[in-house]
């Protein structure tokens, strides 16, 4: 009767129209599996690019990489938070070393990692960022960024150093470990994100960064609520303008930070550390170590 | 086997699948939650659960798996009590088409552990076989559903 099923007990017919999805299913899997292994194939001798789904696309790195000089210049070090001078404990390895501890949940690193980047990209040039989030359950929840982990920097001037302590998301109770920091940057945690340079309170915070050993922040450079509502795409698409009160935020504390590596790598390179604004930021710079 | 087997082991294998993915969201949303998995070499929950692919849309993966396996628990149920009141099965296409989508989906996750994070999670792998096993009882089955087949 038409409308009713087979009866349930007879045997299925051998042949159906339909088991071709299963090869294609099967081919499906085994194209995904081919595909992964050739992503993470060249990154055998090297940190594998990325936690994140999505890498950063070519578009988005121009915007970040090629900001023109006179937006720079406009941008200033206006509202820039100033590092805070820990002395000369000095670089080894004949760059300056730039020493970034941070977490993929924290607002306040998603904030630093626009002018890390920015500021760096002057000086050498990132491979394998990732697109990130802060924590969606924490205060300025999922604050649009970029992820370091398994990022790699490279530079003629810069020894750049990032720790992403923990992920973006909480898992069992606590954000899950993502990387730890050497005994050699702990010891340079445990000294410097610690009084007398920062108040008892502030200790042990993140973002923490230590540059050529002389100038540190600790803390967000700007709120992390000029990020808020927009994609990494769009907020990047600002930075040649330099005009949105975000673009402007991350980049006059790029320029700060960018005049901290120029004093570190003894005005090295001359096209970044000689423009009228980092020079003038460098004059800034403070020299005194708290009490 | 016989098409009442297949549906029942749909419904088995959806529930399954929802309870799996309800604990993925159960730890993703309850701190009191603990993780069973192992936390190191390739297979490694937490790193997995912990990245911002387990995200979508502002929900953790875990959850939109959980509504996926309950709207397969809706489909299997449809298909038995249409094979009960002897009618042809109602949901057919659909139901092709819902476990289409999902092993889609599965195959973008097992990218993202393989290819991009590096790490399989034990408890997701669970998920993606159950996902396989709806598909392969899904079309095994579907010539018994065909109309042709009266």
């Amino acid at each position: 009767m038409s409308g009713q099923q087979q009866d349930p007990g007879q045997a299925p017919p051998r042949s159906s129209s339909r088991l071709w999805i299963l090869g294609v299913v099967v081919a499906a899997i085994v194209i995904v599996v081919v595909m992964a292994e050739k992503r993470r194939a060249p990154q055998t001798d090297a940190p594998p690019t990325s936690l994140l789904p999505s890498p950063v696309p070519d578009s988005v790195m121009h915007y970040l990489t090629t900001i023109p000089a006179t937006t720079w210049e406009q941008a200033g070090t206006t509202n820039a938070v100033p590092p805070i001078f820990v002395g000369t404990t000095g670089a080894t390895t004949g760059k300056a070393t730039v020493l970034y501890i941070g977490a993929l949940y924290c607002p306040y690193c998603a904030a630093a990692r626009w002018s890390v980047i920015t500021a760096l990209s002057r000086f050498g040039t990132f491979a394998g960022l990732t697109y990130s989030a802060s924590s969606s359950q924490d205060v300025y929840p999922s604050s649009p960024t970029f992820s370091f982990f398994r990022s790699t920097y490279t530079s003629d001037f810069v020894d750049f150093q990032s720790v992403e302590l923990r992920g973006a998301e909480p898992l069992g109770g606590s954000y899950p470990a993502l990387e730890s920091p050497t005994k050699e940057q702990e010891a340079l945690i445990q000294k410097y994100d610690a009084p007398p340079y920062l108040s008892p309170q502030a200790a042990g915070g993140i973002p923490f960064m230590l540059v050529g050993g002389k100038y540190m922040w600790s803390g967000s450079p700007f709120s992390p609520g000029l990020l808020a509502d927009r994609s990494q795409a769009a907020i990047a698409a600002t930075l040649p303008a330099g005009t949105d009160p975000a673009a402007r935020a991350i980049l006059a504390n790029a320029n700060e930070l960018t005049a901290a590596i120029c004093a570190a790598t003894g005005g090295r390179p001359a096209t970044t550390c000689s423009s009228p604004v980092v020079a003038a930021a460098m004059k800034s710079l403070p020299a005194t170590t708290p009490r | 086997m016989t098409l009442r087997t297949f549906d029942r082991l749909r419904l088995a294998l959806s529930v399954g699948g929802l309870v799996v993915a309800g604990y993925l969201t159960l730890l993703h949303y309850n701190r009191d939650v603990p993780l069973v998995c192992s936390h190191n070499g390739i297979v490694d929950c937490a790193t997995v659960l912990g990245s911002p692919a387990a995200m979508l849309f502002g929900f953790p993966v875990a959850a939109w798996g959980l509504l996926w396996f309950a709207g397969a628990v809706v489909l299997a149920i449809a298909s038995l009590r249409a094979l009960r009141r002897g009618h042809r099965d109602p949901v057919r296409g659909v139901a092709l088409a819902y476990v289409l989508g999902g092993t889609a989906f599965i195959l973008y996750l097992l990218y993202q552990e393989l290819g991009v994070i590096g790490r399989i999670c034990a408890w997701c792998t669970v998920v993606h076989v159950i996902v396989l096993a709806l598909l392969v009882v899904q079309v095994l089955s579907d010539p018994m559903r065909a109309p042709g087949r009266d």
